[in-house]
């Protein structure tokens, strides 16, 4: 492909992404009576803030919950994240390494569960985990989830990059089961746990319909889905409120990111290279 | 020292193909054997399974006093150098050669000492804060030998561990090898498939093929009297040149030429006696040009095809009236592919393009068809 091509797509790509984000931005710092002005004729002002004031995000910080909401949010990512990663890694130990019978035909099984949506298992997962007693709780909302075939996937497929002969040398220099995985494989795959684990840091952000189902109380409420419910269809719902508590929301996981974006790539260049 | 001793070990991965026959192999303690056998013959699995790193379907290893045939890997004290040597690379050399000691829990006073001595003694010195990645081949190996000795293990495992160098390099860290080994006196399993590293480095070697031992003994004793048609064509630098031979009367007759049985060794004679259709084998640097020769001989007489020069010795290819025997049938034994063509391997410069050659009575092997040796009963007890 020719080069301002290819520019081209790549940039028309990048605003396809980032232009919601960016009217969300641009919306947080207006005023309600602003935005209904120019709702009606097209303009640069039905885009963006004439008057541009933060008056949104003060009224964010006193809702009275949203703190407490995001936390639960960012809580849920650091525990899914590690969750997953942690049961990924021990699953795609086994998966790589160890030899028994149905290894494969598990493997793919576990892959298989990839096209179940989770709407369809939604009403029998509500049943168990109110049976277990965890509805309204946090580890409902975490537990049925801490297990992660696309972690389990990237890890063993990370793994089997790992030479056998380490193991096999890790284990003739007097390594157990456990000291091969944490000395001489763990150190060797970095790059694929932190992918996993950030991938499943920023996936909480899209959780929705499960915390909407096991999560009744307020308190334990994630941001996300307290924020739809400030958007009242039967009175004049604050936007500008919606926006920034979302831009407020969202701000962990950009944070987040940004810094663990750079050990992605740098630890991918070292394992890679051999 | 210790002792290793293998008894009817099997090994099969997938049902109905076994890998290893029945094996049975002693190493004497403080003993350097070198397997050595073609690609596929079960080298590695045979040394995985020493190891522990593969599971045996049955027999018995026994290292020193211990029966290892359950113990896990990491308590057999036995060390292994990889082909590829599986350095940790994310590991200096220092902590490389530490991990052992580390697994073992060693005081961290004691784990620099051994380390340092190591080092000194396999001259990683100024290696020591490198990445793997950062050393070339040679190196390397330096390293993995060093983490093999570092933990003083009982016994040493090496799966090919110089065919990733150059040919020089080779030969040097052929001996270093063999003086570490002198020097620790530690037993040594060693594998290649290399007959010039087989053969300097055994004190005895084993010959395998298809997961069989073909053959034991110490390298000279091998190339003297082979026990068949495979082992002879392993060692030496050519293969044997093979022809077919019958036994008419009281004498070998091959093609036109022939050769009293009363002029063979006795044993050679007895076991001769009395059989029909046979193979021999000439090796090419035991031939002689006639005019040489003073006693009775064998003799051939060829056109030359061709000559290659190596150093200072040289392969005159050469076609004789006496023939060869049925070239597909004798590269089956063999293992190899042989030509129609035989071969005088000589250190004269000059050579006339019609040859004549003979051989020494008892320098001559003898085979039956089914590529067995007769008469000389190379292989030692297990
Ligand atoms: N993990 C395995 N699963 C199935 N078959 C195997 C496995 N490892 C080895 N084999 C088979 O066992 C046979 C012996 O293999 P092995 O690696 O021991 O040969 P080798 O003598 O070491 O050969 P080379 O000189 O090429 O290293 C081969 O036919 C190989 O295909
Ligand atoms: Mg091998």
């Amino acid at each position: 492909m020719k080069r301002p091509l290819r520019f081209m797509l790549r940039l028309v790509l990048a605003a396809l992404f980032v232009a919601p984000i960016l009217l969300a931005l641009a919306a947080s710092f207006r005023d309600n009576s602003d935005m209904y002005r120019y709702a009606g004729s097209l303009s640069l002002w039905t885009f963006l803030p004439a008057e541009p004031g933060i008056d949104a995000y003060r009224r964010a910080f006193t809702l009275p919950l949203l703190q407490t909401q995001l936390f639960n949010t960012v809580l849920l990512g650091f525990v899914m994240a590690t969750g997953t990663t942690v049961s990924s890694l021990l699953a795609g130990y086994a998966l790589s390494r160890f030899r028994f019978r149905g290894r494969q035909a598990l493997f793919l099984l576990m892959l298989f569960t990839l096209f179940i949506p989770v709407d369809v298992i939604l009403p029998p997962l509500f049943f168990v985990v109110r049976d277990l007693g965890l509805i309204d709780s946090f580890w409902g909302l975490a537990l049925p989830f801490i297990f992660s075939p696309i972690g389990v996937y990237l890890i063993r497929q990370a793994i089997e990059e790992v030479p056998r002969e380490l193991d096999h040398a890790a284990s003739l220099d007097g390594a157990g089961l456990w000291e091969v995985l944490r000395t001489a494989i763990l150190p060797n795959i970095r790059g694929a746990l932190i992918a996993c684990w950030l991938m499943h840091f920023v996936f909480v952000w899209e959780w929705y319909l499960w915390p909407l189902t096991a999560m009744r109380s307020d308190d334990g409420q994630l941001a996300q889905v307290a924020i739809a419910s400030l958007i009242d269809p039967l009175r004049s719902t604050d936007y500008a409120l919606v926006f920034a508590a979302a831009i407020l929301t969202i701000l962990p996981a950009f944070v987040v990111f940004a810094i663990l974006q750079r050990f992605l790539t740098s630890s991918q260049a070292t394992t890679g290279g051999k | 020292m210790h002792k290793l001793v293998l008894r009817s070990v099997t090994k099969s991965y997938a049902a109905g193909s076994a890998v290893l026959k029945p094996f049975d192999l002693v190493a004497q303690a403080g003993e350097l054997v070198v397997l050595v056998g073609p690609s596929g013959c079960g080298k590695s699995t045979l040394l995985k399974l020493i190891a522990g790193l593969e599971k045996l379907d049955d027999g018995q290893i026994l290292l020193g006093e211990r029966d290892i045939t359950n113990v896990e890997p990491r308590h057999r004290r036995i060390a292994m150098v990889f082909q590829n040597y599986a350095l940790y690379p994310h590991l200096s050399v220092r902590e490389n050669l530490a991990y052992p000691l580390r697994r073992q829990k060693l005081r961290a006073a004691d784990i620099v000492l051994k380390v340092s001595a190591v080092a000194r003694q396999l001259r990683l010195d100024e290696l020591l804060d490198r990445r793997p990645s950062q050393l070339s081949g040679g190196q390397k190996q330096r390293v993995a030998m060093g983490r093999a000795i570092i933990r003083e293990p009982d016994l040493f495992l090496l799966d090919e561990p110089l065919s990733n160098l150059d040919a020089a390099l080779r030969t040097h860290v052929r001996g270093e090898i063999r003086d570490l080994q002198r020097r620790l006196g530690t037993t040594m399993i060693y594998v290649t498939h290399d007959q010039v590293e087989a053969q300097t480095l055994a004190d005895r070697l084993v010959i395998m093929r298809n997961g069989e031992v073909q053959q034991v003994g110490p390298p000279q004793e091998i190339y003297e009297r082979p026990a068949n048609i495979f082992a002879a064509a392993f060692l030496g630098t050519a293969p044997p040149n093979f022809l077919a031979g019958r036994i008419v009367d009281d004498r070998v007759e091959i093609g036109q030429a022939s050769l009293p049985l009363a002029d063979l060794p006795g044993e050679c004679r007895t076991a001769l006696a009395g059989r029909e259709q046979i193979y021999v084998g000439l090796r090419p640097e035991m031939l002689r040009p006639t005019c040489d020769l003073d006693r009775d001989h064998f003799v051939l007489r060829g056109k030359v095809i061709r000559r290659e020069i190596v150093g200072n010795s040289q392969n005159v290819h050469f076609r004789s009236e006496a023939g060869s025997a049925d070239a597909a049938k004798l590269s089956a034994l063999a293992g190899r592919h042989l030509s129609d063509e035989l071969v005088w391997t000589t250190e004269r410069a000059g050579t006339d393009d019609a040859v004549e050659l003979g051989i020494r009575p008892e320098s001559i092997l003898f085979f039956d068809t089914d590529g067995v040796a007769i008469g000389a009963h190379g292989s030692d007890a297990l």
